[in-house]
């Protein structure tokens, strides 16, 4: 980890962003997600599931709803006082832990675990992506399933827009985009435009597809790993703006 | 003319957009131009120029300062009167006129006429497009070239983006796009957000193509009608964002 801040490390981030990057269709989408991700992990209650990098708990409530005992990891602590309040109305019995996904290791402890939402690929140093990886794969039970859900590479590049802006959430977001370091990272700058405030964020990640993140979960030591374009399992070709990668333990 | 308020009859749709529309980079590129125009269009010092939609007066201020006789022609007065300003300004002799391109006629009285910057296919009824390339045909002397600048239909169905945005200071214009009436036009809505200010425009610009606008050329009297993708002649393809098409009466 660097001395200076990282960008994810800026609460007020997660907290502006959160009315769009957490919108209920997120949600329902979310909720509407967990028959799916019980086929591709091959998993039934009560399984034990790690959601890292849970966020307020878009996957984490469902999937204690069905009945899974989830343990949910994220550095946010706004997210997690989200998610801690949803699970007591819903009282929902759900590990919350706050931690990076750098340093959370629980080893063997899991059957699955996910990692949704592009929430991997943030740190500078690509080592610290093999970290997590070599965490998730620790923190398995041996024939544990890994799901990552990660923006595709491949796809971004064949449809590349230097720029972009949605309305969502009372929020107009304005995104600005640059493929860098040969395309292996995307330079994002987020402007928000809340009433008469101002917001704005530049960002970095790690890009990926299919290949190259299934060399880097074989070198943390999966195997059996498979690129999907969505959750129903459809290719992972040029429409799939999304790459679902699943590997086993 | 229909009784009811077109969209560019709406004067603080240019008012608010222009620090926008016409950046420093737009003034200094058409600028930059005029010799690219002197040789395509056979520019000669008694040469009299038509400037039809001449806006703010990107060329028409640079081909006066060259000491061409230029009749700058706009129906929009805010333009207009930047232009005189300007005009006085750097002590030029422009002729300005207010006037709807549908209207602005005068027979056989210029060598050269220009529409540049999309200037065209602003009105619902094609047979007005039709009308305004007859004017434009008849204010020419026998021999006269007009050049026509237009985003071409050909590149915005290959690069197509629903969305990007602009940002000028703390002014931005939101630009939301789609296809309607079969490809044949494009649907606009553009927010503008300044301070507290929000702004909404929508509106509709028929699509031309190299093919189809050279025809209609033709059809109106034109002898002539080359299309290029740039003004040093390049031919046109997929790659030029702008269509640059020179018409012989």
């Amino acid at each position: 980890m660097g001395e200076t801040k990282d960008w994810f490390e800026d609460v007020a981030f997660w907290e502006i962003t959160r009315p769009f990057m957490f919108a209920p269709e997120r949600w329902d989408v979310a909720a509407s997600s967990i028959e799916k991700l019980r086929s591709l992990l091959n998993i039934d209650p009560p399984a034990a599931v790690l959601d890292l990098c849970c966020g307020p708990g878009r996957f984490a409530l469902p999937l204690a709803q069905h009945g899974f005992r989830v343990t949910a990891v994220d550095r946010t602590v706004p997210l997690l006082d989200e998610l801690r309040t949803h699970a007591s109305g819903a009282s929902l019995a759900i590990d919350i832990v706050q931690s990076d996904m750098r340093a959370f290791c629980r080893p063997n402890t899991f059957d699955a675990a996910i990692n949704m939402f592009t929430s991997f690929g943030y740190f500078d140093d690509p080592d610290d992506d093999l970290t997590v990886l070599r965490n998730l794969h620790a923190s398995l039970k041996p024939g544990g399933r890994l799901l990552i859900d990660t923006i595709h590479r491949e796809w971004l590049l064949r449809e590349f827009q230097a720029r972009d802006w949605m309305e969502s959430g009372g929020l107009l977001v304005l995104d600005e985009r640059e493929l860098i370091d040969s395309f292996t990272r995307i330079h994002n700058r987020w402007i928000i435009i809340r009433g008469s405030e101002r917001y704005e964020w530049e960002f970095n990640l790690r890009l990926y597809g299919a290949a190259d993140l299934g060399d880097l979960l074989r070198e943390a030591g999966f195997s059996e790993v498979h690129a999907f374009g969505t959750l129903d399992g459809a290719p992972c070709d040029l429409k799939a703006s999304r790459l679902v990668i699943v590997a086993t333990k | 003319m229909s009784e009811s308020q077109e969209w560019f009859q709406d004067e603080s749709l240019w008012e608010l957009t222009q620090p926008i529309l016409f950046t420093p980079e737009l003034w200094e590129a058409a600028t930059s131009n005029i010799d690219k125009l002197r040789t395509l269009l056979r520019l000669d010092p008694s040469t009299a120029i038509l400037d039809l939609c001449c806006g703010p007066g990107r060329y028409a201020i640079p081909l006066a300062a060259e000491g061409y006789r230029v009749t700058a022609v706009d129906r929009t007065r805010c333009f207009l009167s930047e232009l005189r300003t300007r005009a006085t300004d750097a002590a030029l002799d422009i002729e300005i006129v207010e006037s709807d391109m549908r209207d602005f006629c005068r027979p056989c009285a210029f060598d050269v006429a220009l529409n540049m910057l999309t200037s065209f296919g602003y009105f619902d009824n094609p047979q007005d497009d039709i009308k305004v390339l007859q004017n434009l045909f008849a204010s020419l002397k026998s021999g006269g070239r007009l050049l026509m600048e237009i985003t071409p239909r050909e590149w915005l169905i290959h690069t197509f983006q629903a969305r990007d945005w602009h940002q000028r200071d703390d002014r931005f214009l939101l630009c939301d796009r789609k296809f309607i009436d079969s490809f044949s036009r494009l649907h606009n809505h553009w927010i503008l957000i300044s301070g507290q200010m929000r702004r909404e425009w929508e509106f509709d610009l028929r699509l031309y193509g190299a093919g189809d606008l050279c025809a209609l050329l033709r059809n109106v009297g034109f002898s002539e009608a080359t299309a290029m993708g740039n003004l040093d002649g390049a031919p046109c393809d997929l790659k030029f964002s702008r269509l640059y098409v020179v018409a012989t009466k």
